[in-house]
């Protein structure tokens, strides 16, 4: 039987070499490095790793202790350390950090670097001690919860896909279809600028009892989604809400468009009603010609397409304009607003300009900080939960029936395209009543 | 006609063959339009089930008599589709051959009843063209499959391994699948990799001075794996899941190097990874396995698509690989996506362009104004050009800006200089 490793044990350790090294505190420094305050986003398990790396020279030279500890945390201990050496190294894992706030933000000489902390023991070793008791007692508790949660599932395996792939051309997806709206604010009102339409992969993983993570790895979740294209483009011309939209956004591979599933769906639209494609950028840069084909002839039938899920960097990385899609999405990061960050605000908005604001889409929006941002950097067009809610207020607001309802029920029946969900709602034409509300005032 | 066999495979064996002749057959009959017909039978549409091997070949015996005695022409494209070009003195004919056709391929809803289809009116099975007034839309439509056969493998599979064997043996066969894969994926930890493991260099090549090389790719052929262990699957066929692979052999690679099976690469080479595999443990051990001061000759070579597909991964990839003292190489840039990618906003040190024998021609066209201008830009010492097997490439690239260069046609003149 494998034994677990407690997952605190790393905690133990520290604490047991402190207070050893605290009976001969001369010459002994700590360092600190705090990164379990990086924004998750920024603190995947690989990169914490790679940042542990960086110390090992130091400890095969100058026998200094390396404890990469359960929360991300590194502490680096050592007698008589090269502290230029070490200041080095330091700087190097900030710089891999650099575009997280905890990295870039601009403390005072009376505060502390939020980003590392250093210990001389002979002064601070008291400080040191109860900052090892701390991150121990953290990591107990953390470990306590952990085993009673359920474990995280495995990552998914070809053969799983295999099985997966059988499974689901079986599958009805109609019930586990959703819409998100993607609202425009103008200059007194907020618009439904389309509909985003989507297999909800939560439903998915339910109906075919999966266990195992099915994003873990991208290009095998990629393959995956050649076959969900098939399934939601069938099920879609049948469901009841995806008439009502003026616009409505689909995402494929680009592959799909080729196939009779989209031809139905395209013969299915109602006299003015208008697709918007959207497709990875993994999918572009696989298949450039397939997607300027793409591109033109959807446009030629009056459609438009759309480049989904880019990193805010992309702008200053790519010339989108020469790809020149209809749309593009970016994908709204919290570290985006935090102050003093090194891509200069000034310089996004002339990227968003460059492009053309009325182009963009930033997307997971979940709160109004991401929608000021954007505001702020001539964006007008966002979706998220943050829209999500406000729409559900004004429907409800607006629906006669809304006293026997709750906002999260509210949402959740307006996302569904069909299905239960949607059946539950005592009045389902207020579900697609709103498709205009008064926009929140421009904050400059 | 002839009696071919068609596999189950994602490309028309003769599609590439008929559609240059479709085109050059058109070209002739540019001044003599009037009373010729021409349709396109839309299979490409239809699912994959629904138009098995036997009926295509049923399919296209329906036309032989139509062909051999009547002079209608029949071409496959290379997406199954085909087309058929006839004169209104025998379009009664092709009509009746057009019903059989419909009725072999009744299953799919692509092939809808629609009464008029029969009569000239285009449907989604199929387009009808009356050359006298649509002879432009038909040109113009051939000419950009044409255009097409000018890429290098259909896809992203075979771009990376540019070592991947003549193209007519990568068309054979059918698209890898996920159940194939998960095969390979355990066949592969036991595989002794080695023998299929290759070497190519990158050398500095100026004037007429001997080529002085840089370093040394080495990579996995992926010809020679799929002939060892998918003799008839066709890998570009499923970019995905190709990718998926390529991670798995990142992973055999760096264990293999790590291990220094081969003692003559401790420096001065370069591998192909994933932005992933940078992230790995096995990278991590590999990085360690290297001697000090040896990092700065070892290049890691990426593919744009990997890289955009996540950018933030990238530059984190990028920033620790940089302090580590490697250098990086974005991989297998063709004129299509050289103007995308800028290697100063990438911070990537080196960048490597595909060549290719029309690659002059397609950059003094409009369609390749803006890689000629990617090229004038960028910068001489940074841009390798990869797959010269000529020395015409070479001349070339010289007078574009490059002064470094890889391929068959570098190896050649490199070879007795070894000795």
């Amino acid at each position: 039987m494998a034994i677990e490793r407690d997952p605190s044990q790393t905690e133990r350790q520290l604490l047991d070499t402190i207070e050893r090294a605290g009976r001969s505190p001369a010459g002994r420094t700590a360092v600190h490095l705090h990164l379990s305050a990086l924004l998750p986003g920024n603190r995947p398990p690989a990169h914490l790793r790679i940042a542990g790396r960086l110390f090992v020279p130091l400890e095969t030279a100058h026998h200094v202790q390396i404890f990469t500890l359960s929360n991300g945390d590194i502490v680096v201990l050592g007698k008589d350390m090269p502290e230029d050496e070490v200041d080095r190294i330091v700087h190097r894992v900030r710089a891999l950090f650099e575009r997280d706030p905890l990295a870039f933000t601009d403390f005072s000489e009376q505060e502390a670097d939020p980003f590392v902390s250093w210990y001389a023991l002979e002064v601070d070793y008291d400080d040191l001690r109860a900052t090892a008791v701390r991150l121990l007692q953290d990591a107990e508790r953390r470990r306590d919860v952990q085993r009673l949660a359920e474990k995280p599932p495995r990552p998914m395996q070809p053969a799983d896909l295999d099985i997966l792939q059988a499974k689901l051309s079986e599958l009805d997806v109609r019930p586990m279809l959703r819409r998100q709206p993607c609202i425009r604010f103008q200059m007194k009102e907020a618009q439904v600028a389309f509909e985003e339409v989507f297999i909800s992969m939560a439903d998915v993983r339910q109906a075919l009892a999966v266990d195992y993570d099915i994003f873990a790895d991208r290009w095998l979740f990629q393959d995956l989604s050649r076959m969900l294209d098939g399934r939601a483009l069938a099920g879609l011309p049948e469901t009841a809400a995806a008439g009502k939209p003026d616009r409505l956004s689909l995402n494929l591979n680009l592959e799909s468009l080729e196939s009779s599933e989209y031809d139905m769906v395209v013969r299915s639209l109602r006299p003015g009603q208008t697709l918007i494609v959207e497709v990875q950028v993994i999918d572009v840069f696989s298949n450039l010609p397939a997607f300027q084909r793409a591109r033109d002839s959807l446009r030629d039938d009056g459609h438009a397409i759309l480049i989904d899920g880019l990193h805010p960097a992309v702008l200053g990385a790519l010339d989108l304009g020469l790809l020149d899609p209809d749309w593009v999405k970016i994908v709204w990061h919290p570290e985006l607003a935090a102050p003093q960050h090194p891509r200069k605000s000034e310089e996004f908005a002339d990227l968003v300009n460059d492009f053309g604001g009325e182009r963009v889409v930033l997307s997971r929006c979940d709160n109004e900080t991401a929608i000021l941002w954007g505001m702020s950097k001539n964006i007008t067009a966002f979706q998220g939960r943050f829209l999500d809610a406000i729409l559900g207020t004004v429907t409800m607001s607006k629906c006669p029936r809304a006293a026997a309802c709750t906002m999260k029920d509210c949402v959740a029946r307006r996302a569904a395209l069909g299905g239960r969900l949607r059946a539950e709602c005592p009045n389902p034409p207020g579900l697609d009543a709103v498709t205009s509300f008064a926009a929140p005032r421009r904050r400059v | 006609m002839q009696d071919v066999i068609v596999p189950d495979q994602p490309e028309h064996p003769l599609g590439a063959a008929h559609e240059k002749r479709l085109l050059n057959d058109l070209k002739r009959s540019a001044s003599n339009t009037k009373g010729r017909w021409a349709v396109r039978i839309h299979l490409s549409r239809m699912k994959q089930q629904t138009r098995p091997e036997h009926s295509l070949r049923a399919c296209e015996h329906t036309f032989n008599t139509l062909v051999a005695r009547h002079g209608v022409r029949f071409y496959w494209l290379r997406n199954f589709d085909f087309v058929l070009l006839f004169t209104t003195l025998n379009a009664d004919m092709v009509r009746s051959a057009l019903v059989k056709v419909r009725f072999l391929f009744a299953g799919d809803p692509v092939v809808a009843d629609s009464p008029d289809a029969l009569q000239g009116v285009s449907d989604q099975f199929m387009t009808w063209y009356r050359l006298d007034a649509d002879y432009d839309r038909l040109f113009s439509q051939i000419q950009g499959l044409v255009a097409d056969h000018r890429r290098p493998g259909i896809g992203a599979g075979v771009r990376r391994h540019r070592h991947a064997g003549p193209i007519s043996q990568q068309r054979r066969g059918r698209p890898l699948t996920a159940s194939m894969l998960a095969k390979v994926e355990t066949a592969l930890v036991s595989a002794d990799l080695s023998s299929h493991v290759r070497r190519q260099s990158v050398c500095a090549l100026v004037g007429k001075a001997i080529p002085d090389p840089l370093f040394t790719e080495v990579f996995v052929s992926i010809g020679d794996l799929r002939e060892a262990m998918l003799p008839h699957v066709e890998l570009s066929a499923n970019p995905w899941l190709f990718q998926y692979l390529t991670q798995t052999l990142d992973r055999r690679v760096l264990a293999m190097l790590t291990r220094r099976d081969d003692r003559t690469l401790t420096q001065g080479f370069s591998i192909n990874l994933n932005v992933q595999s940078i992230l790995s443990e096995d990278f991590l051990k590999f990085d360690d396995s290297l001697s000090p001061g040896s990092h700065g000759t070892v290049v890691l070579e990426l593919r744009s698509e990997d890289i955009f597909a996540d950018l933030n991964a990238y530059f984190f990839a990028r920033d620790f690989v940089h302090q580590r003292g490697y250098r990086v190489c974005i991989d297998g840039l063709t004129w299509r996506s050289l103007p995308f990618v800028d290697s100063r906003r990438l911070g990537a040190d080196l960048v490597k362009v595909v060549w290719q024998d029309d690659l002059p021609q397609i950059l003094t066209s409009a369609a390749g104004a803006l890689a000629a201008r990617a090229l004038r830009l960028g910068t001489s010492g940074r841009m390798i050009l990869a797959r010269c097997d000529t020395d015409a490439a070479i001349r070339w690239g010289q007078d574009n800006n490059f002064t470094l260069f890889q391929g068959r046609h570098i190896d050649k003149v490199l070879k007795p200089l070894m000795l």
